[in-house]
């Protein structure tokens, strides 16, 4: 927001952005998967107003397709249904552009340039005049395509349909036809409906509300009992449940548990939420509790194997352990390292879940040797006291937290710089020191004010 | 499984020693030797590490190289199978240092538990698991009961844990198969470091070796060091054996 009311567009270069705010932008890339994973879980909101919902996975991620066609006459009109999903948006937090029309690819048009935020546009089915006016851009085209339409001079839908079909094809290819054709409803686009969240769903209420302990833990284990014999019939495992539970006031929380496998057995479902309800307990009198599988996944019990070292690899007692610990540490403290190619130290590397999506295996960044890094580094480099021979040369001796460490070797300096418009200017000597003790550390010298840190430890 | 573990106050401390050896070797891994590569083998009492056991590794100061030793180790124990499980107590645990040592990160977890009890709980889980081949990360206070109890995971698991701890922890009862201690020596660049048993299930200690991480991470018996002159047998070290006293807790069947 606030970089918006600065001046910042979308598809400005980073420099040029950076130079309207007044200080440093925090830059993170665009995660389309990320993009993708949200549209979904916004579809489960909408379910009111379509039996079918399908997300957008084209060249951006950023549309959900409502299919309205037997839904309008319980809204009263397409205005009504198209201002009450604008009012959902709105209350869920989002700033939502919506459009009717009567295919996708208007719809996607009109959002995008004739609605305004709140305001929904709407297209009536055969309308072509307002869509022909358009930029060339609302044909959902790559933004290579869309440049070398404007360098010709093409600039609205109207020019591009006024050039000959087989001039279009023979010059930007065969998908230019398609979307054309799928704006002007002249071709069918089909779309992937997402599967409805709760195709496997269990429920327990009462009117005598139950309090935390074994008869909590005995209505869970029974809804277990149902939902995992529903997966079981159709060979499937859960991989995400979303636990919901009612208070007797009517307030109600929910409880999330996300598995690195699918799992179908009740009974170590049981343990991983009541691992999961140790945690963060439940309070209060519940009268209510809903299980839903928001994800399952296909799932066949693997064969024992009858030896004992076959079982030193079982892939599923792995999953079985990092479910058990991500339910009692909390998810994002169990989790696999992926390297990244930064030179910034602290910025080399992630931490990745293991409990989602095993990361794709990147290129590698070339790898230091094991005396150029350290296997500790401190989160915070701690300031430390350094006498160096000359000033900007060689650490001579250090000393931290008074006590004094000799050093009989320095090896750098390695300089590590990162470029402003990555958030914080790092400019760093890096000097790996080895003590007259024998102990090696890494220490830098920030260049611009020539203080020295303490940043890990070859431990 | 059954098993029995209430060792009577009255045994002596041989007789508490073989039950303990032949108890565990009737262990479905018990046979079984992990190797670290046949420089370091040669150091270790048992010539190799044996499944379903703890190793300590200790070191004096921050910066003295156990836990870089321990790592490297643990990189060959991997090799054969297994993941490298990582507790990671203080959150400092260095990614690209770990590749450099020569593991697939996609064979690691990390696991960043917020308190010392968390973070044995983790330890536990994970040496229980047979997937895990190695469990590493440092472990300084850990009560004998609770020693007791992951010695019992990684013999349930037929795993490994390396447990990073300080120098000052040896005069603790301990359930380690040994411990060895690690001390970086001063070279000038290259990571060479002196290895000394200082605890062993069998009572032989005082041996010592040099070995040298080279640049692809292998471990490498270090030319400099003097074979003979070092090769010191001690005495029996009695504070290798655990406290009579020492009750296991339960196990939760959790």
């Amino acid at each position: 927001m606030r970089a918006s009311q600065a001046g910042v567009k979308q598809g400005m270069p980073i420099a040029e952005a950076a130079s309207l705010l007044d200080r440093p932008p925090t830059l993170q890339p665009t995660d389309k998967e990320g993009d993708l994973l949200a549209l979904q879980e916004l579809v489960e909101r909408f379910e009111r107003f379509s039996p079918k919902i399908s997300v957008e996975n084209d060249l951006v991620a950023e549309s959900l397709f409502l299919e309205i066609g037997g839904v309008v006459r319980i809204f009263g009109s397409e205005e009504r249904l198209a201002q009450e999903v604008s009012n959902v948006a709105k209350e869920l937090g989002y700033r939502a552009w919506i459009a009717v029309a009567d295919c996708v690819g208007a719809a996607w048009a009109a959002s995008r340039y004739l609605a305004q935020e709140n305001e929904p546009a709407l297209i009536r089915s055969g309308e072509r005049e307002p869509l022909l006016a358009l930029p060339i851009e609302a044909l959902r085209l790559a933004e290579k395509t869309a440049l070398a339409f404007r360098k010709l001079g093409v600039e609205t839908i109207r020019q591009a349909a006024a050039i000959p079909r087989d001039a279009i094809k023979a010059r930007f290819g065969e998908e230019i036809l398609t979307r054309l054709d799928q704006l002007l409803a002249r071709r069918p686009e089909p779309t992937q409906a997402v599967a409805p969240a709760s195709e496997f769903f269990a429920k327990w209420s009462s009117e005598y509300p139950i309090r935390q302990g074994q008869e909590l833990a005995a209505a869970i284990a029974a809804l277990l009992d149902r939902l995992a014999g529903e997966l079981r019939e159709r060979d499937r495992g859960l991989v995400e449940l979303l636990c919901t539970f009612v208070e007797e006031g009517g307030a109600s929380f929910e409880r999330g548990l996300r598995l690195c496998e699918p799992v179908a057995s009740p009974r170590d479902l049981a343990r991983l939420l009541a691992l999961e309800l140790e945690r963060s307990p439940v309070r209060g009198a519940i009268g209510e509790i809903r299980l839903e599988a928001i994800e399952t996944a296909k799932f066949l019990p693997r064969q024992r194997d009858l030896f004992a070292s076959g079982s030193h690899r079982d892939p599923t007692k792995l999953g079985e352990l990092l479910d058990r610990l991500g339910s009692r540490l909390g998810r994002e403290n169990v989790v696999r390292p992926v390297l990244v190619d930064d030179p910034v130290p602290e910025r080399s590397f992630l931490l990745v879940p293991v409990s989602a999506r095993k990361p794709r295996r990147r290129k590698p960044p070339a790898l230091p040797s094991p005396r150029q890094r350290p296997i500790r580094l401190l989160v915070e480099p701690k300031s430390i006291r350094v006498i160096a021979t000359v000033p900007d040369g060689s650490p001579h001796v250090f000393s931290l937290s008074s006590k004094r460490h000799e050093i009989l070797a320095a090896e750098g300096p390695e300089r590590i710089e990162a470029a402003w418009w990555r958030g914080q200017t790092i400019r760093r000597d890096y000097w790996r020191v080895e003590t007259t003790t024998g102990a090696r550390f890494w220490v830098f010298r920030r260049l611009q004010d020539g203080a020295w840190f303490l940043h890990g430890y070859f431990a | 499984m059954p098993r029995k573990r209430s060792p009577s106050a009255a045994e002596s401390l041989p007789a508490l020693r073989e039950a303990l050896l032949s108890r565990s070797e009737r262990g479905a891994f018990a046979a079984a030797t992990v190797s670290c590569g046949a420089e370091l083998d040669r150091a270790w009492p048992q010539g190799g590490l044996r499944r379903g056991s703890l190793v300590e590794w200790l070191g004096e100061t921050e910066g003295c190289g156990w836990g870089t030793f321990a790592f490297a180790a643990a990189c060959q124990a991997t090799a054969e199978g297994g993941a490298l499980a990582i507790v990671d107590r203080e959150g400092t645990f260095f990614p690209p240092a770990a590749a450099a040592l020569g593991i697939d990160l996609t064979e690691i977890v990390v696991v960043r538990p917020a308190s010392d009890r968390e973070a044995l709980w983790a330890f536990d889980q994970a040496l229980r698991c047979p997937a895990v081949s190695v469990v590493w990360g440092r472990v300084e206070s850990l009560p004998g009961r609770a020693y007791r109890r992951l010695q019992l995971s990684a013999e349930e698991g037929g795993t490994i844990g390396f447990l990073l701890r300080s120098t000052r922890t040896l005069s603790q009862p301990s359930w380690c198969d040994f411990a060895v201690g690690v001390r970086a020596l001063p070279t000038g660049g290259d990571l060479r470091y002196r290895l000394e048993i200082m605890r062993s299930r069998d009572g032989i200690t005082g041996r010592s070796a040099d070995f040298e991480i080279d640049d692809d991470g292998r471990i490498r018996t270090s030319d400099s060091h003097d074979e003979n002159a070092l090769h010191l047998v001690s005495a029996v070290d009695d504070s290798a054996s655990p406290r009579r006293s020492e009750r296991t807790g339960d196990e939760k069947s959790a």
